[in-house]
Formats: structure tokens, C-alpha cells, sequence
């Protein structure tokens, strides 16, 4: 009789599990964004087209698709150039003091981008510190009176024009997004068999094996790498709009904020999803075919060392990269926050934001992991399904499909994120209760990022073999104590790292959170965006060095746990 | 009533035909070999009467429990059927005692009882020594003892043991094979896979050939 108690608690509640993850996909992500799309179809008048027959016909809206494309194109081309170099000179060159040096690359995407870019526009604009620096000098020598002197203010003259303009925009966004790039190449690097290079080698030189054998096999991540960048560039709201270059995401923004024109908002998402759509497929037919290149691979590192030159030549070059993209940005904001009293002031005059913020990052960062786990789970782990005698309506199809659909808030862009769930959530009733609190704020930034963290669960889990919770079902083991006591402990490091990554990534959310936030509720980002526009650079500054270092520290404990964790693995335990 | 019944049973893969139309049964006691080549669907039928693949078409039953069939699986009751996986599947995680001890939490004993058991089974299996060593300091030999220890510790009715003998020494073999015949000789019933003609002839009843799609049982001895 127990047994079959046993049994009946463990069909049930694998059963009440599945209905809450298919639950919770409905309500953050679905609900909100199918709404958003069914609302954008009526007016006063009824059913309409009218807003997306005007996005597909005025020239101005194809105007602002070349120029996020080309902003997107640019930043992935750029940021996948340096990526790779970076992840080369780490994995494959083994140039010195690399683990330092791993951490520095990490630096420019904890930096939230926007964040880059007020510290870009402080060192470039016209009353920038580099133009400070010039005219100092100038005061000292004589208005250019050396020939270096002459070319450094002509090439300051033509950035500080360009700050402005889409190059800017493909500037700062291609220094913020190469750590995505350095990252899927070196762990495609790092798994590389050391002996496919050293067959290619009993044959060709080692610029050919480079060229012939190792380019190609790690051409899916590299491509992997570029394709993210391309996605959070073409949806990305914030550094266009500090960099005032006109792009979609800022006309949806301006659609809802200034005219509260809400189909046209919406519709204005159509041409972001359909690019964003195509680049996922080409990239899925590009990389499909050749993603098992690399995982059956013996996990040997590659250590093809280049001659000492070379090596030094690509330690210095890293190194000043680091510098300058993610070092450089924050002297310039610590030095802009001085003296130290504007952190009192900071902290005083944002107290609240602050304390929202980390509330609201942990929140989402704790909902985001559990809920990509437990979709990630029921999708790789049919016959756990089976366990609970559901076949005949197979969730894993349901959980697939909403899996799929999650990348649609994503590539709708941050703010049609905050449209959708203001028009789902600011209604009287039940969903004032979200709307007029905190959890409104939790939704988007769940609703932006889950796709991420599902898609990194469902790549962790494929690493663990199936057939160790299989040796507990044949045991009869309940589903919970598989998940519990088998892959929760070997997946640990994982869990903290996607916890952590989703943290950093809701704590320098603004994209989405700029228009959601009910009245009373802000966090650190959108305060900063709104002091951007009034208020004190001092203080602007001040508190954007608070939120990189919260998210420093964040970091830097996810790191270290990760890193035990992984060695604790590595040890057998 | 067999322990194990499994009757016309097909699985595929995508276009690949692993087993097609298969039936069998084994009696308690017996001891059955699926023997064939690579690729004939040994492994394949081990994972079906395990339930960790659904079939086509056909069923399963385990002690008179349909297990495995079209519309579902269900967990086998615990203590019923032990396995040792071709790639062991040892838990990295976990200590020797605690693979032994894990499976056998859901069997009803008391603590203490549990404890003389994990004694009892590695001690069988020689690997008492190493209670508190991970996985990954044992060698080949060792993990292969150490996952026969986990698919018997719980005393099951039904043994499945997919190249069970692969990795171990030939002092090593002769004695595991000495304690699964004691075993069948006290009612277990086991179903290996091998592709080694001396394993199967040391402790099959009845051998199910299989090749290309073509299944035929004969009683040896």
C-alpha cells in the first residue's frame, strides 16, 4: 500500500510541477505578449491593419530598419572580430597570466551597456576629458604646435562627431558585447581535441591547420557568439537612446511614452521579430548540422603556442583592449563622481532604488532559474514524463513549443515587453495586484531574460548523461529525489552560474523596466536614465559606479563558487 | 507467471529499426542471455523491460506489473529490478557506500539495517575498502564491481545486465559469475546482454539469439 501511496504522490506531483512551469510561461511570457498582439488589431472602429500596413508602407519606417540592422550587423561583425582574437590569444596562443586576464574580458558585459556609453560620451563629447586634455595641453605647447599633437585633435574631432551617429552606437555596443564572442569561442577552444590539430600538422603548416582545420570546427560557436550579439544590439533600447541615434526600439519606446499610441508600438515590433527570426534560423541551419563537430570531442586543451613574439605581441594587445573597453569606462565614472561625498549623496537620494533593485534582481534572478530548469527538464527528459503515466498528452510538445515562443519577448525588444504587460496587467481587479507592485517589474525582467537561461540549462543538461537518473528510476527512485539527489548535485556550479549571469543581467535591466515601472516603484537603472536627462553628471556617475560594483560583487561570488564547483567536479566529488 | 514477459514488441529510431516484433519470457530463476552482434538490439531490449524506452508497439510486464507498452510507462516497484548500464552510470557526486545506500532508501528498512546491507553488498563485491572513494578514483574494475553492487543491493526479483563482465579480471568474473548463479538458485531471475560466447555459456538457461531482425531462443544445458 505504500508503494502505490508512493507511487500516487509521485505521478501527482510531477504532474502539479508541469502545470505550474506550463503556468507561470503563460502568465510572464505568453499572456502578455499574445494580448499586446491582439490589442494592436482593434480601434474605436474594430478590427485593423492599419498599424502594421503603416510599418510594411512609410519609407520612414524602413529608414529606421536599415539603421538598426546596420548598427546590429556592425556591432556582431566588430565585436565577433575582437572576440575571437581575444579567445585565441587565451585558449590557443596560452598567452601569460590568461586567468587574470579571462576576468578582464568578463569586465566590459558587466558593465551595462548604457553604462559604457554615458562614460564613452563623458571621454568623447565636446566637453569630454579627452577635449579637456587637448586644450589643456594646447595652453602649455601652443595650439598644436607638434604634428602628433595635430592628428590626435583631428582624430578626437571625428569622434566626438561621430559619438552621435550609428557608428557610436556600433562603437560602444561591439565594446560592451565581445565577451559574448571571446566566451563561445574559448569554451569551443577549450574542448577542442588537441589531436585533430596535431594530425592536420603531420601534413600542413600551422597557419594551414589553423585555417583548414581549426577555423571551421569552432565556425559554430564563433557564429553562435556573433548571433547573440547581433540579437541584443537589434533589440537593444538604452545605448541608442543616450547615443540619440534613432532606431526601432526607441520609436516603439516613443510610440507608447509620447503619443500612447499602442497598436502602433506594437505593430512597430513586427519588422524587429520577423529580422530577429531570420537570423535565428540561418543561424540554426548554419550551425545545426555541425553542433556535434565539437561535443563528442575528448576534452583535451588545445596548446598550439605561437613563437614568444607573437604571444607577447597578443598578451599587449588583449591587455589594452581590456583597457580600454572595460577598465577605461570606469575610471572615467569614478573620476566624474568625485569627490567621495556623492556616494553619501547617492545612496541617500537613491536609497530606495537601490534596495529595489537588488530585490528585484534576486527575485527575477531565483524565478528565471527555477522556471528554465523546470522547462528545460521536462523537454530533455522524456521518459521522466513517462514516469508520472502522462503520454498521452505529452507536455514536453506544450513545453517545446512555449520554449520557443519565449524568444518572441526577447526579440521584440524591452520595451514592447513593458507595453505588453501594462496593457495585460493595468486593469482593475486581480491584475492591478500585480501591476501597482513590485512584481510587475520581477515579470519583465523574467520575461526578457528566461530565454537565455533556458537555453544554457538545456545545454548543461545535454552534459549530463541521462543514464544516471535512469539508474535511479530502474531503482524505482521518485522523480524528486532523481532531480534532488542526482542532477541538482552535479549540476550545481551551473545553477549558481545561470543564477548569477540572470542577476547581473536583471540588476542593468532598463529596457523593459523604463516603461513598466508602476507609480512608487523605481529601480537603480531607470533612476539613473531619468538623471541622465536632468540631473547631475556627479551623481549620474556616482551611481552608475554603485551599480557596477554591486554587480562586480555579484559576479565575482558567482565566479568563485562556479570555479570550486567545477573543481570539486573535476576532483570526483 | 514469468518474471518477465515481453510480447511482440517493436522499437525504432527514427528510421532505424532496433527490435521488431520481439517475445520472450523468462521464469523465476532463470537466467537469460540476449546474444548477437553490435547493433542488434540487446541494449535496446534491456532499456524496454527496464521501462526507459517506450515501444511502438507491444508490452511489457515485470512481475505481472505491465511496465512498459503503448500509452505509457510506469516506475518499476522499488527493490524489483536492478541494472548495470553498459557505461555503468555511476553517480560522480556520490560516495561507494552512498550509491549502494541511495537506492536502497526507498525499500523500507530501518537505518541501521540499511548500513548492515551496504556492509553485506560491498563486501560482497569486494569493494568495502573503498566505501568512501568517488567514482573517479576507482579503476575500471572497481566502478564495474561497484555498479553490480548497486543493481543488487536491493535484492531485486529481476537483474538486468547489459556487457555486465566487460571490464573485470578473470579471478573477478569467475566470481561474480559464481554469485548470480547463487542468486537465480535463490529465485532471481536475470537477463544479460553479451556478445561473448563463454559468459553466456557460464550462466545462461536459455540463450535468445539475435541477428538481423531474426530472434531465437534456445535452452542450453
Amino acid at each position: 500500500m505504500a508503494t502505490a501511496r508512493q507511487k500516487g504522490l509521485s505521478r501527482f506531483s510531477f504532474r502539479a510541477w508541469s502545470i505550474l512551469t506550463a503556468l507561470l510561461l503563460v502568465v510572464i511570457l505568453l499572456l502578455p505578449i499574445a494580448y499586446a498582439f491582439w490589442n494592436s488589431l482593434w480601434d474605436e472602429s474594430g478590427f485593423t491593419l492599419r498599424a502594421y500596413s503603416r510599418v510594411l508602407t512609410e519609407a520612414r519606417q524602413w529608414a529606421l530598419l536599415r539603421n538598426s540592422l546596420a548598427i546590429a550587423v556592425g556591432a556582431a561583425f566588430f565585436a565577433t572580430l575582437l572576440g575571437v582574437g581575444v579567445a585565441f590569444a587565451l585558449e590557443y596562443l596560452r598567452v601569460p597570466f590568461r586567468r587574470l586576464m579571462a576576468y578582464g574580458v568578463a569586465l566590459p558585459f558587466l558593465i551595462p551597456a548604457y553604462i559604457s556609453a554615458v562614460a564613452w560620451m563623458d571621454v568623447l563629447g565636446t566637453n569630454g576629458i579627452l577635449h579637456g586634455l587637448l586644450k589643456k595641453i594646447e595652453t602649455v605647447s601652443g595650439p598644436q604646435s607638434a604634428t602628433g599633437l595635430a592628428l590626435f585633435s583631428w582624430v578626437l574631432d571625428v569622434a566626438t562627431a561621430r559619438v552621435n551617429t550609428a557608428a557610436g552606437a556600433v562603437f560602444v555596443s561591439s565594446l560592451s558585447y565581445y565577451p559574448i564572442v571571446a566566451l563561445t569561442t574559448a569554451l569551443a577552444l577549450r574542448r577542442f581535441d588537441r589531436r585533430l590539430v596535431e594530425a592536420a600538422r603531420l601534413a600542413a603548416s600551422r597557419t594551414q591547420a589553423l585555417r583548414s582545420v581549426v577555423l571551421p570546427l569552432l565556425a559554430p560557436s564563433i557564429v553562435t557568439g556573433a548571433l547573440i550579439v547581433f540579437l541584443l544590439t537589434l533589440v537593444g533600447f538604452a545605448v541608442p537612446s543616450l547615443l540619440q541615434v534613432n532606431v526601432y526600439p526607441i520609436e516603439i519606446f516613443t510610440s507608447f511614452s509620447a503619443f500612447y499610441d499602442f497598436p502602433s508600438a506594437t505593430a512597430q515590433a513586427l519588422p524587429l521579430i520577423a529580422c530577429g527570426v531570420a537570423a535565428v534560423v540561418l543561424g540554426a541551419l548554419y550551425i545545426g548540422p555541425r553542433r556535434a563537430w565539437l561535443t563528442g570531442a575528448v576534452r583535451v586543451r588545445v596548446s598550439i603556442r605561437g613563437g614568444a613574439a607573437l604571444r607577447l605581441l597578443a598578451a599587449l594587445a588583449c591587455w589594452a583592449l581590456i583597457l580600454v573597453s572595460g577598465v577605461l569606462p570606469i575610471a572615467v565614472l569614478v573620476w566624474r563622481s568625485l569627490p567621495l561625498r556623492s556616494y553619501s549623496e547617492a545612496v541617500a537620494t537613491a536609497k530606495e532604488e537601490i534596495v529595489t533593485s537588488l530585490f528585484v534582481a534576486t527575485a527575477a534572478a531565483t524565478v528565471i532559474t527555477a522556471l528554465a530548469f523546470s522547462i528545460a527538464y521536462l523537454q530533455r527528459r522524456k521518459w521522466g514524463l513517462s514516469q508520472g503515466s502522462m503520454a498521452r498528452w505529452d507536455w514536453s510538445h506544450f513545453l517545446r513549443l512555449a520554449s520557443l515562443l519565449s524568444l518572441a519577448p526577447f526579440l521584440a525588444s524591452g520595451p514592447v515587453i513593458g507595453i505588453a504587460l501594462i496593457a495585460t496587467w493595468n486593469r482593475p481587479g486581480i491584475p492591478a495586484l500585480v501591476y501597482d507592485s513590485i512584481l510587475v517589474v520581477v515579470f519583465a525582467c523574467v520575461a526578457r531574460f528566461l530565454f537565455f537561461a533556458q537555453r544554457a540549462f538545456d545545454a548543461a543538461l545535454s552534459d549530463v548523461h541521462a543514464s544516471l537518473e535512469e539508474a535511479a528510476f530502474v531503482s524505482g527512485v521518485p522523480w524528486w529525489r532523481q532531480v534532488g539527489c542526482i542532477l541538482l548535485p552535479l549540476m550545481w556550479p551551473v545553477v549558481i552560474g545561470i543564477w548569477g549571469l540572470s542577476f547581473v543581467l536583471c540588476m542593468g535591466e532598463l529596457d523593459a523596466t523604463a516603461l513598466v515601472c508602476p507609480p512608487g516603484v523605481t529601480t537603480l537603472p531607470v533612476r539613473i536614465f531619468s538623471l541622465m536627462h536632468y540631473g547631475p553628471s556627479r551623481l549620474v556617475a556616482a551611481l552608475s559606479v554603485i551599480t557596477v560594483i554591486v554587480i562586480l560583487a555579484c559576479a565575482g561570488v558567482t565566479a568563485a563558487v562556479y570555479a570550486k564547483g567545477k573543481r570539486m567536479r573535476h576532483a570526483g566529488r | 507467471m514469468p518474471v518477465v514477459e515481453v510480447r511482440e514488441v517493436a522499437k525504432c529510431f527514427g528510421d532505424t529499426v532496433a527490435v521488431e516484433g520481439l517475445s520472450f519470457s523468462a521464469q523465476a530463476g532463470e537466467a537469460l542471455c540476449l546474444f548477437g552482434p553490435s547493433g542488434c538490439g540487446k541494449t535496446t531490449t534491456l532499456r524496454l523491460i527496464a521501462g526507459l524506452e517506450q515501444p511502438e508497439r507491444g508490452a511489457v510486464w515485470v512481475d505481472g506489473q505491465r511496465v512498459n507498452g503503448v500509452g505509457g510507462t510506469t516506475a518499476p516497484r522499488p527493490g524489483t529490478v536492478g541494472m548495470v548500464f553498459q557505461d555503468l552510470a555511476l553517480w560522480p557526486h556520490m560516495r561507494v557506500r552512498r550509491h549502494v545506500d541511495f537506492v536502497l532508501r526507498g525499500a523500507g528498512l530501518s537505518r541501521k539495517q540499511r548500513h548492515d546491507r551496504v556492509r553485506r553488498v560491498l563486501e560482497t563485491c569486494r569493494m568495502w575498502a573503498q566505501r568512501d572513494a568517488f567514482p573517479a578514483a576507482l579503476s575500471g574494475g572497481e566502478q564495474q564491481r561497484l555498479a553490480i553492487a548497486r543493481a543488487i543491493a536491493a535484492n531485486p526479483s529481476l537483474l538486468l545486465l547489459d556487457e555486465p563482465f566487460a571490464n573485470l579480471d578473470a579471478t573477478l568474473r569467475d566470481r561474480f559469475l559464481a554469485e548470480f548463479r547463487r542468486r537465480t538458485q535463490h529465485g532471481t531471475t536475470i537477463v544479460f546482454a553479451t556478445h561473448d560466447r563463454a559468459e553466456a555459456d557460464a550462466l545462461a538457461d536459455k540463450v535468445l539469439l539475435m541477428e538481423a531482425g531474426q530472434y531465437r531462443m534456445q535452452v542450453w544445458g
